[in-house]
């Protein structure tokens, strides 16, 4: 009845029920996160990495593993730890005595699906590491280049900075995440549905029978779709007068770089696919802006000293940008 | 390897050596003790107090002379102003608590100065029980309002309180810009919604905003879809053309009745 006027530019059937199905398959296990897990399947869409912030036992990780069991690809894991070097990540070229010769030996990285887990427990020094494969694909290493295949993603997850043995990861790094999911504390009737499903032991039995609802190259096909989706000049005008925003705004040391431009477009994009659009709409932007930006912008020390948040300086923002209509 | 290895042997040999020692000494004298007690006690001559006869040295009293010539040398002065070494600032502070110390100890008495100390910290209770009844908050009163962050926007798109939706919609109709047409149109039933009282108009909402709203009946189904129409006309770029517009225009008009 509402859309009978116009006829469907994009098939996103295949989209739209692959989404469906894997909504219906963490729905079994995850309790609540509703948002979160929209936000995964987004931020998979649209070909970007994705940290997942939350207190320890908000199952960060689980809904990590679960969304790469729900795409049949390469999977690997990786343990952040303080003493973790990148060479443990990226790979290293060791001497082979038969042959006479190095042989470079890959790291965890080289994969589909990358879950990082914990990563802010590790220095700097680790962190760099990931720079150049989460941005080009790839990686250098003795002169020579090791490209990432596609589907290549990456699923962090992180302790929020305050919490003991952890490190703030470099400006450099957060900027490569296209998304910055906070997982909150369940309501209690998502508390106790967590304790009861737990008591009557389902989750253990689920966890072990979930079947890959997408393959990567599934995976690489919806990307094209969503890239290809239709946005009009004036939301792109309005994307880059968010950015800019945040660059002038006087609660903001540092703002959002290009690259959260492209992010937020690419973000909407995804978004208006799940909702079963092939084109964006201002509230599918607004929809992505916050965990666009939240790790990317960095506030004023006393805007953080008066207990203000980046979401409550991008919702201010927000609000006083002309919507085009 | 090796080496640490017999370094590692060498020590704990050096302290089975000294543990050796030990227990070797105090069984020695544990017996040592015991023999002393069995052996048999020899009887000593009766003591006899000796009276000491020997003169004492003449008492020897300090040179008050020489003390004062101490006391009047410079090199013994320690309480001076100018301390070797000491820089400007360091001075300032030392003169500066001096003062204080002066001011409230000396000068006026410690008694007093107590009494000030019990008013201040009367006050402070006072003003924080204050405080907490009024839930003011502390920052806010010395930096303004915490929360308003300045901004600058100026409106681009057309007040809709200042357009003739009629006079404009024909126009586009004429020119057979039925693109234009249906967001006129949208914008016309927002600026209606906004006249009736139903929704708040802020150029920062967007159409979702709007919808929710408006309390769930036959008005929200019908805004609803005419949301979706303009969005997938104005957003998605969807044509439209007379036949189609004539069957928005007509949605558009139930809508207004529906209004009143």
């Amino acid at each position: 009845m509402e859309n009978e006027f116009f006829e469907q530019r994009t098939d996103l059937s295949k989209l739209s029920a692959a989404v469906e199905q894997i909504k219906a398959t963490l729905g079994t296990i995850i309790v609540g996160q509703h948002e979160s897990i929209d936000l995964l399947i987004a931020g998979i869409l649209a070909d970007g990495h994705i940290l997942i912030e939350g207190v320890p036992g908000v199952a960060k990780t689980l809904t990590a593993k679960l969304i790469a069991k729900a795409i049949d690809a390469q999977y690997s894991r990786v343990q952040f730890t303080p003493d973790l070097m990148p060479s443990d990540i990226l790979g290293t070229s060791i001497f082979n005595p038969k042959a006479a010769e190095f042989e470079f030996k890959r790291g965890p990285v080289f994969g589909n699906i990358i879950l990082i887990d914990e990563i802010n427990r590790a220095p700097a020094k680790t962190q760099s590491a990931l720079f150049e494969v989460m941005e080009e694909r790839q990686i250098t290493i003795d002169g020579h280049q090791y490209k990432m295949e596609e589907p290549f993603t990456v699923l962090a997850t992180q302790n929020p900075v305050e919490h003991e043995g952890t490190y703030r990861l470099p400006e450099a790094q957060l900027d490569r995440f296209l998304f910055k999911i906070e997982v909150k504390y369940p309501t209690l009737e998502e508390e106790i549905a967590i304790v009861t499903q737990q008591h009557q032991q389902k989750t253990a039995d689920q966890l072990s029978h979930v079947a890959p609802v997408l393959s990567a190259v599934d995976i690489n096909e919806l990307r094209k779709q969503v890239r290809a989706l239709h946005v009009e000049d004036k939301l792109i005008e309005f994307t880059a007068k968010v950015i800019h925003e945040t660059r002038n705004n006087k609660s903001l040391q540092l703002g959002g770089s290009p690259r959260a431009s492209l992010a937020i477009i690419n973000a909407a994009k995804a978004m208006a696919a799940i909702n079963g659009r092939d084109f964006v709409t201002p509230d599918d932007i607004i929809y992505v802006v916050p965990p666009v930006l939240r790790h990317r912008i960095m506030l004023t020390p006393d805007r953080e000293m008066e207990g203000i948040t980046p979401d409550i300086v991008i919702a201010q923002m927000i609000q006083k940008i002309e919507v085009p209509r | 390897m090796v080496k640490r290895l017999s370094l590692k042997k060498s020590i704990d040999m050096r302290r089975l050596f000294l543990a050796l020692t030990f227990i070797i000494f105090s069984v020695a004298c544990c017996f040592a003790d015991d023999n002393g007690k069995k052996s048999p006690e020899k009887k000593a001559p009766p003591a006899v107090l000796k009276i000491d006869t020997a003169q004492l040295p003449a008492q020897r009293n300090f040179n008050e002379k020489k003390i004062n010539n101490y006391l009047k040398d410079q090199e013994f002065v320690y309480n001076k102003d100018d301390l070797p070494g000491e820089t400007l600032w360091n001075r300032f502070w030392r003169w500066f608590w001096q003062m204080i110390d002066r001011k409230l100890f000396a000068a006026a008495g410690s008694r007093r100065f107590y009494f000030y100390l019990e008013v201040a910290i009367g006050i402070v209770f006072v003003l924080f029980i204050l405080y907490k009844v009024t839930g003011i908050n502390a920052v806010s009163v010395f930096r303004g309002k915490a929360r308003d962050i300045p901004f600058a926007y100026s409106e681009s798109i057309e007040n809709i309180h200042e357009v003739n939706f009629d006079a404009e919609i024909e126009k586009a109709i004429a020119g057979h810009n039925y693109r234009l047409a249906v967001r006129l149109l949208y914008l016309y039933s927002l600026k209606q919604l906004n006249d009736a009282g139903i929704i708040n108009w802020e150029a920062g909402k967007t159409n979702m905003a709007y919808l929710n709203e408006l309390p769930e009946g036959e008005r929200k189904r019908l805004f609803r879809i005419l949301t979706r129409q303009f969005e997938y006309i104005w957003y998605g770029d969807f044509r439209v053309d007379s036949t189609s517009f004539t069957e928005i225009d007509t949605l558009f008009k139930q809508f207004k009745q529906n209004l009143g």
